[in-house]
């Protein structure tokens, strides 16, 4: 293991920098659209940097790394497919322009413009659920990554996890998307230079051939090609095409983003230029996970295996800089993610339980307490739940809880003008099911009867969490249209 | 080399280029955005 005292110097000092010019930064928070969207202020290379560091954490590193060593090369069309759908969502403006336009700064806000503010409660409790259970692995991965890197025991590893959980949580309470902003920036650059150390450590260290080798020899056909590879396949494909979609117009921490931009047509181009990122987001770690396949065969853990190679080639020096990249996208994801679901469950179900909004002092406050208590939930969650199948696909079979349904009532609810509150209900309940039922049945895979097995099947569950969602929206909505005539959507600010 | 093996590191090759070099375009030109961002503020808040 390589982690010296150096290592140690360079981490130390990355960390309290950052934790120095995030509470710095609270001074720019004027009022809650500065807290949440950063007052709508952000120009595109700023927002393109913040969007990458906010959908770049410790986490993603360890399952596309994961991936990498199981799949082989097989697994880099999962780039492919993000880049398509973010691209796709950044080409056309579709649903960001228009949410951009209507100038909310959660998803929720929207239902309550065309739908009911019953629906908006509905859906920010859906949200709300299906974010906080995806991000409830985070802490548990990172934990594993330094480990391996730095060369811990994985208990004093916990430790150190409680001790960055609470650092994010100290700036995010404090400085909102002010700080966010700020240190996401800082954590972009840092974590760009880290991905290039350790890629260029991975290309000195392990043979390309050998890594093609390897593959063919452990893996077969299936470690080139995803549609010959069991965990892949077709409804694999459709459902990651289809939730990245989703994922890019609508995932929360990462619309934000465009929600904060300066204008429509900005959101855009940053959706556009992140997007295009988002193959060698994929792609990058995924490469270090087949190198370390190569380097030490396949009976690691396989969680594990990427973040050891790394941790044995990348030379002192260069490895504090790694960790601090990490560290930094870890703390760029976290704080994102904590602003975004404590904010849906401040406005969109505490103020939305009760006839009127809540104050400002009141939605920050309420903002600050949910962030604090989902730091302390990510601790116990991330200790206790073990995963079904790989980190990636929990992440997007939580994910798709709330995108299916999402995806069915903005998309609905922007581009279908005979869509109505009931056909909302309907795709967020519906949305969600597959889902859920997954992750309830799967621990119960043996036992279940055999026409009920498909469920287990994390890929059939993902891509039917958006067909249901689609047919509930569609059904729901023309069988109510005269008990339920749908509000027709104004907008309040041009491109 | 196999040439499954072969296609994917070349797109690799292209997505990495891409990936690093809007990370090296945004970093440089992002200062430039998040000073402009920290001065409307200052600017109108009057904060030193």
């Amino acid at each position: 293991m390589n982690f010296g005292t150096i290592d140690w110097v360079v981490t130390a000092a990355y960390l309290l920098g950052t934790v120095a010019i995030g509470i710095w930064a609270k001074r720019y928070v004027e009022n809650l659209a500065g807290y949440l969207v950063a007052g709508r202020k952000v120009k595109s290379s700023l927002g393109i940097a913040t969007f990458v560091a906010t959908e770049l954490g410790t986490v993603t590193f360890v399952y596309y790394g994961e991936l990498g060593y199981v799949a082989g090369f097989s697994a880099f069309i999962i780039g492919i497919l993000s880049m398509a759908g973010y691209v796709l969502v950044g080409h056309t403006g579709f649903i960001i322009a228009a949410l951009r336009r209507l100038r909310v700064m959660t998803i929720p806000e929207f239902y309550e413009i065309r739908f009911s503010r019953k629906v908006r409660l509905v859906g920010g409790i859906v949200l709300f659920l299906g974010g906080v259970l995806n991000m409830g692995i985070f802490l548990k991965f990172d934990g594993i990554f330094l480990s391996e890197v730095m060369g811990f025991a994985p208990e004093a590893l916990s430790a150190i996890m409680i001790v960055m959980i609470l650092v994010v949580i100290a700036y995010t309470i404090l400085g909102g998307m002010f700080s966010i902003v700020v240190t996401d920036f800082m954590q972009f650059v840092v974590l760009a230079m880290g991905m290039f150390v350790a890629t260029i450590a991975v290309l000195a260290n392990v043979d390309l051939t050998a890594m093609s080798e390897t593959v063919s020899s452990t893996l077969g056909d299936a470690g080139v090609d995803p549609f010959a590879n069991p965990r892949f396949g077709w409804p694999f494909v459709v459902w990651i095409l289809v939730s990245s979609t989703a994922a890019g117009a609508l995932w929360q921490p990462g619309t934000s983003k465009a929600l904060a931009s300066e204008s429509p047509a900005v959101a855009k181009r940053v959706f556009f230029w992140t997007g295009l990122t988002f193959a060698g987001r994929a792609m990058i770690p995924m490469f270090w996970g087949v190198a370390a396949l190569a380097y030490f065969g396949p009976d690691l853990a396989s969680s594990a295996a990427m973040p050891r190679l790394l941790g044995a080639i990348v030379p002192s020096g260069f490895l504090g800089l790694l960790v601090a990249g990490m560290l930094a996208a870890s703390m760029s994801t976290y704080s994102a993610y904590l602003l975004a679901w404590s904010s849906v469950f401040a406005r969109d179900v505490v103020a939305c339980a009760g006839p009127n909004d809540l104050s400002e002092r009141t939605t920050v406050a309420v903002t600050r307490i949910v962030a604090g208590t989902i730091g302390v939930f990510l601790l116990v969650f991330g200790l206790w739940y073990q995963i079904p199948d790989t980190a990636f696909q929990y992440l997007y079979v939580t994910g798709a809880m709330y995108t299916s349904g999402a995806l069915g009532c903005v998309a609905a609810g922007i581009y279908w003008p005979r869509a109505n509150s009931v056909g909302a209900y309907c795709a967020l309940i519906m949305g969600a099911v597959a889902p859920a039922g997954f992750l309830m049945l799967e621990k119960w895979r043996d036992t279940l009867p055999h026409w009920l097995s498909f469920m287990t099947d994390v890929n059939i569950a993902g891509l039917l969490s958006f067909i249901l969602a689609g047919l509930g929206m569609v059904a729901g909505s023309l069988w109510t249209q005269r008990r339920s005539p749908p509000r027709i959507l104004v907008h309040t600010e041009e491109v | 080399m196999t040439e499954g093996a072969l296609i994917w590191l070349i797109l690799l090759s292209v997505a990495a280029l891409v990936f690093f070099g809007v990370a090296l375009v945004v970093s440089v030109r992002g200062i430039g955005d998040l000073r402009e961002l920290l001065g409307g503020v200052r600017r109108r808040g009057g904060h030193s």
